[in-house]
């Protein structure tokens, strides 16, 4: 651990010195014992898990919806979205909070995952491309395969993790529970 | 429990008896019953039927009464009506005679003036008078006088006058025929001016042209004060005067003619003069003559020109029918009456009869007595003439009576009435009712008819007794309960005279049936009559006028009941006779049945007296003769019994003699024993001691081993806090892992917050990544003390474990030495009972030893029980010509006295002797199965 942390330093370094090399900052997670990341600029917050209010007739990837600051918050299960595994909840798990800009509004989103890890910064010339498994399967939710050391990390596109579609149902949801509450008051 | 007792021959006739008695008593007490019931109603019926006859009898006699009256009051009136007519044809007859009369005397009067001769004599008599100083003592004068006196004569007698006149215009009286002391006076200055002849020549004095004047009857006192009438006319021929003086006599003669008048029928003429009336006619019947001053309210009536008939009570109280008429004489102001007691004129008797029509009327129609009653009150007609005759029944001494009520009720409402019984104090206290009806004439009531009803119609009716029985009766009782019909039960104490002259209480009859009728019920019943007989009685209540009358029909309920009684009577009869026959049946039937029986009992006594040979000889095959075939059979099975028995009480005898030897042998054995049996008691003592000892060492080590499993238990108590200590330091560093990681959170968002914040962020970035750092080694720390925690609980646990499983290990040891002890406590338990057997073995020995000594003495008793037991079974005679009989019999004669001395208690010796049998047999079996 001791020595990735040097690394990071190393790139930090590098970045400056080199024009050439760019250096982007990810948060590492993981999910259903996957080491995944995504882009630290597309992450608002990491908060702990609190109460999770069940919304019925909704797919099983969302868990549900969260009370956040005055906002409601739908949050997504990355495990259930992911590989079709419910994540059972630890003291470990925790939710990362992203905004997805939907092109009309910017939609924030919570994503379950079992466990945070560290920010590393890795360069562009550690980044490749998706790999092309052809044909029906997609791939667009990988934004790339980041390179640390001799393995590879997935770097997850997060504005296609949830279809347009899906999004505007999410986007709803928070409304309509909006709604809901003032028709309450 | 008597029943039992009884013998069989009274206990079945009883039965029989009382099969047959019960039936006929429940028939003969139902058709008792029915006919009673029966009975009464039929006689209820007939009674009813019998008052309701009476009743419409006594309601059609009161209606016939009403009939009666009123026939009787046309009648009456018919009468009245044609007696008035009579009375007024012999007045308007007399009236035309007198008025004839006074014509008469008019026209001769007329003929006397108009007569020339007579004014020639006037006139030479006046002369004479007037020359000779108005002296009729002259010479003159009498020759002239005397010349014309046998004219003058003449026309006075053939006339019927009684004097006759000459009188001048001056008014004197130049002659007269009779002479008397008015001759010669002058009437305006003398003492002639007042008297009648004053008033008619004054009135002559007047009358212009030719003219009668009449001077009314007065006391005229030259004719010594005889009552003289005058009439005097103006001659025709001269200027003076003739008069003529009337005497009394033609009019009394026309007057008081009596025929059709009756005894007490007058006329009477009254004129009025002055405005005094006074008679003018001499009364016959009554005092009065004429002058007399007759005043009243029907000489006003007749006075003022009415003509009519009327009832008045008379001058002198009777009652009379009196009709007036004015006399039309011009000048004279003069009315007839004519009067006639009202009695004679309706109840005059017709020629040759001997009664009147009311005595005959009464008699016909049987009422008591008829009175005429005047409105006023006056009784004027009875036909008995008793003492109420001619008093005032309205309010004279009988004015209380039912009579006087009924008159005034009846002059009141002027109508028909009727009123109760009562005693009436004229007729001797006789009950009587009266019923009266009145006459009336323009709305008036002239006259009252009363009848009074006997008793003996309401009792002819009430006493018609056909169809009644005996005690039958029918009779009236009034609302105020007396008897208003004589009874026919009690004819002494309530006729209906004796009921009116008792009390209620003795002579009335005051019973429920009187009660009810007179609350208005019609009912019939049995009720409690007034001599207290009980009697059906039939009411029912009947108006009778004002009154209430109860109509009762009775009968005796005895007689009514006789039927059923001699009904009973029959069925008692016939009860007896059917008891008598049902006996004799019964006896003959008993006698059937029990002589067999008796005949069995006989042949059982002889079985019990041992005869097993007697004879039992019935032959019969219902169940009598049965029992006589089984009690035969059991005689044969009981002898053959007996004959066993007698052997096997020989057999006894033997055996018992060879057990009472068996027995010396047992007893020897069971001293030998005995010995034995000591010494092992005595090893048996030392085993018991050694036990003991162990069994208290055993105690001890049990108490060692306890102790240690206490302590061994602690020592795992306490390993296993140290456990749960552990775990709690572990618990502790779990939540330093969680600051740490919350700690890496914060970071990561500090990390994110400062690379959002770019280039700015960039040394908040290097802070927040040490800080990371910082967590992540915390982290590091914490999971290493974790691990050591872990593994110091598991050594702790082990340990726990190990001193745990220390602890059964003790406890068991504990257990085994318990059980070693408790092993120990059994065995010396054991011994102990060992011991006790031994000694009891010991007893039970020495037992044996003294019971073989019994067994024998028991086998020499039972050899005199066999000997016994053949004497008692001798008693059975088992055949007739048995040879030892005798011998038996007499060995057994003295046992005889034994039951016998202890007759008290017999039922004992039985039970003692059936013991002893039992015992005897019980021996006998233990013997066969023995051997």
């Amino acid at each position: 651990m001791t020595q990735l942390s040097t690394n990071n330093l190393a790139l930090v370094k590098g970045n400056v010195e080199s024009n050439v090399e760019q250096y982007a900052q990810y948060l590492t997670f993981s999910v259903c014992k996957e080491q995944l990341a995504i882009n630290i600029s597309e992450v608002k917050e990491i908060i702990e898990i609190n109460h999770i209010t069940h919304v019925p007739m909704t797919p099983d990837y969302i868990r549900g919806v969260i009370h956040l600051r005055g906002n409601v918050v739908p949050v997504v299960d990355l495990s259930a979205r992911l590989s079709n595994t419910i994540c059972t909840i630890t003291k470990l798990t925790c939710i990362i909070l992203v905004e997805i800009d939907t092109g009309s509004s910017i939609q924030q989103i919570g994503m379950i995952v079992d466990q945070v890890e560290e920010i590393i910064e890795i360069s562009n010339n550690d980044t490749k491309p998706p790999p092309g498994f052809g044909g029906e399967i997609n791939v667009d939710f990988i934004q790339a395969m980041g390179k640390i050391g001799d393995n590879f990390i997935i770097l997850l596109e997060v504005s296609k993790i949830l279809s347009t579609k899906e999004l505007s149902q999410l986007t709803s949801l928070s409304n309509a529970e909006l709604t809901d509450d003032i028709n309450i008051i | 429990m008597n029943l039992k007792n009884l013998a069989m021959q009274p206990k079945l006739i009883g039965l029989m008896l009382i099969i047959s008695l019960i039936p006929l008593s429940i028939v003969a007490y139902f058709s008792a019953q029915n006919a009673s019931d029966a009975l009464l109603k039929s006689s209820y019926n007939q009674l009813t039927a019998m008052r309701e006859v009476k009743r419409s009898q006594l309601e059609r006699f009161f209606s016939e009464r009403k009939g009666d009256m009123g026939v009787l009051m046309e009648t009456t009136a018919a009468l009245l009506h044609s007696e008035n007519e009579k009375l007024q044809a012999v007045q308007d007859l007399k009236i035309a005679e007198l008025q004839n009369l006074f014509h008469t005397i008019e026209a001769s009067v007329n003929v006397t003036k108009d007569s020339p001769y007579v004014g020639d004599a006037f006139n030479a008599i006046n002369l004479a008078f007037k020359n000779n100083s108005a002296a009729t003592n002259s010479k003159a004068w009498k020759t002239q006088a005397t010349k014309y006196q046998s004219r003058f004569e003449d026309v006075m007698n053939d006339n019927g006058w009684y004097d006759l006149f000459l009188i001048n215009a001056e008014g004197d009286i130049i002659y007269t025929v009779t002479r008397e002391s008015d001759l010669g006076m002058n009437i305006p200055t003398s003492i002639l001016k007042k008297s009648s002849l004053g008033k008619a020549f004054n009135k002559a004095k007047n009358l212009s042209g030719e003219g009668i004047a009449i001077g009314d009857f007065q006391p005229y006192a030259p004719s010594n004060g005889a009552q003289a009438a005058f009439i005097i006319s103006k001659l025709k021929f001269a200027d003076g005067y003739l008069a003529m003086q009337l005497p009394t006599d033609p009019i009394n003669n026309i007057v008081q003619k009596r025929s059709g008048l009756g005894d007490t029928g007058e006329t009477y003429l009254v004129g009025e003069l002055n405005g005094k009336t006074s008679y003018r006619s001499d009364r016959v019947i009554k005092t009065g003559k004429i002058g007399d001053v007759k005043s009243g309210s029907t000489v006003k009536e007749a006075l003022s020109g009415q003509n009519r008939t009327h009832i008045k009570v008379g001058s002198t109280g009777d009652i009379e029918i009196v009709s007036y008429a004015p006399v039309n004489i011009a000048g004279l102001n003069w009315v007839a009456l004519t009067s006639k007691m009202l009695e004679e004129t309706l109840a005059s008797k017709s020629e040759g009869a001997s009664e009147d029509y009311f005595t005959k009327y009464i008699k016909e129609y049987g009422y008591y007595d008829l009175f005429l009653i005047h409105p006023k009150g006056k009784v004027f007609y009875t036909v008995s003439k008793e003492s109420d005759y001619n008093t005032n029944i309205v309010n004279g001494t009988y004015r209380d009576s039912g009579l006087g009520k009924l008159t005034r009720d009846v002059i009141q409402t002027r109508s028909y009435g009727l009123v109760d019984f009562a005693p009436y104090a004229a007729s001797n206290d006789a009950p009587s009712a009266f019923i009266a009806q009145p006459y009336v004439v323009d709305g008036k009531v002239e006259l009252v008819v009363a009848l009074q009803l006997s008793l003996e119609a309401i009792n002819v009716i009430m006493q018609q007794r056909d169809g009644m029985g005996e005690t039958g009766e029918t009779y009236l009782v009034g609302s105020d309960k007396l008897m208003r019909s004589s009874s026919f039960l009690a004819p002494d104490t309530h006729s209906v005279a004796a009921s009116f002259a008792g009390n209620v209480k003795n002579n009335g009859v005051e019973t429920d049936a009187v009660i009810e009728a007179l609350s208005g019920k019609t009912a019939t019943k049995v009720i409690m009559d007034y001599n207290d007989n009980p009697v059906l009685s039939s009411y029912t209540p009947m108006k009778v006028g004002d009154t209430t009358w109860v109509v009762i029909a009775e009968i005796d309920e005895a007689e009514v009941m006789a039927p059923v009684e001699s009904l009973i009577f029959n069925i008692v009869i016939i009860g007896l006779v059917f008891t008598v026959l049902i006996i004799i049946v019964a006896y003959l039937l008993a006698k059937s049945i029990t002589g067999p029986i008796v005949k069995g009992v006989v042949f059982a006594e002889q079985l019990a007296e041992g005869n097993l040979v007697a004879h039992l000889d019935v032959d019969q095959k219902d169940e009598v003769g049965q029992l006589a075939v089984a009690m035969v059979d059991m005689r044969d099975r009981i002898k053959d019994v007996i004959q066993t028995v007698r052997g096997g009480a020989d057999n006894l005898a033997s055996a018992s003699e060879e057990v009472s030897a068996t027995a010396q042998t047992i007893s020897q054995g069971a001293v030998e024993q005995t010995t034995s049996v000591e010494g092992t008691s005595a090893a048996v003592e030392e085993l018991n001691s050694s036990v003991q000892q162990n069994a208290e060492n055993s105690s001890v080590t049990e108490k060692i081993a306890t102790t240690s499993s206490v302590q061994a238990e602690q020592g795992a108590a306490a390993v296993t806090e140290t456990v749960s200590a552990m775990k709690n330091i572990a618990k502790k560093i779990g939540l330093i892992e969680d600051i740490s990681y919350k700690t890496n959170l914060l970071s990561l968002n500090a990390a994110i917050e400062a690379a959002s914040a770019g280039e700015h962020g960039k040394g908040f970035a290097v802070v927040a990544a040490e800080v990371r750092k910082l967590a992540e080694s915390s982290r590091v720390t914490a999971e290493e003390i974790s691990e050591l925690a872990t593994n110091s609980v598991d050594i702790a646990e082990k340990a726990g474990r190990l001193i745990t499983e220390v602890v059964p290990n003790i406890t068991r040891t504990s257990d085994l030495v318990q059980e070693i002890s408790a092993a120990s406590d059994e065995q010396a338990t054991g011994i102990r009972q060992i011991n006790d057997a031994m000694g009891q073995l010991d007893q039970a020995t020495q037992q044996n030893a003294a019971a073989s000594e019994e067994l024998a003495a028991t086998a020499e008793e039972l050899n005199g029980q066999a000997e016994q037991l053949q004497q008692s079974v001798a008693y059975f005679q088992l055949a007739e010509d048995n040879s030892s009989m005798p011998a038996h019999t007499e060995r057994r004669a003295p046992m005889k006295p034994r039951p016998a001395a202890r007759a008290k208690h017999a039922p004992m010796a039985q039970d003692a002797q059936a013991y002893s049998r039992t015992s005897s047999s019980d021996f006998n079996e233990k013997d066969f199965e023995k051997f």
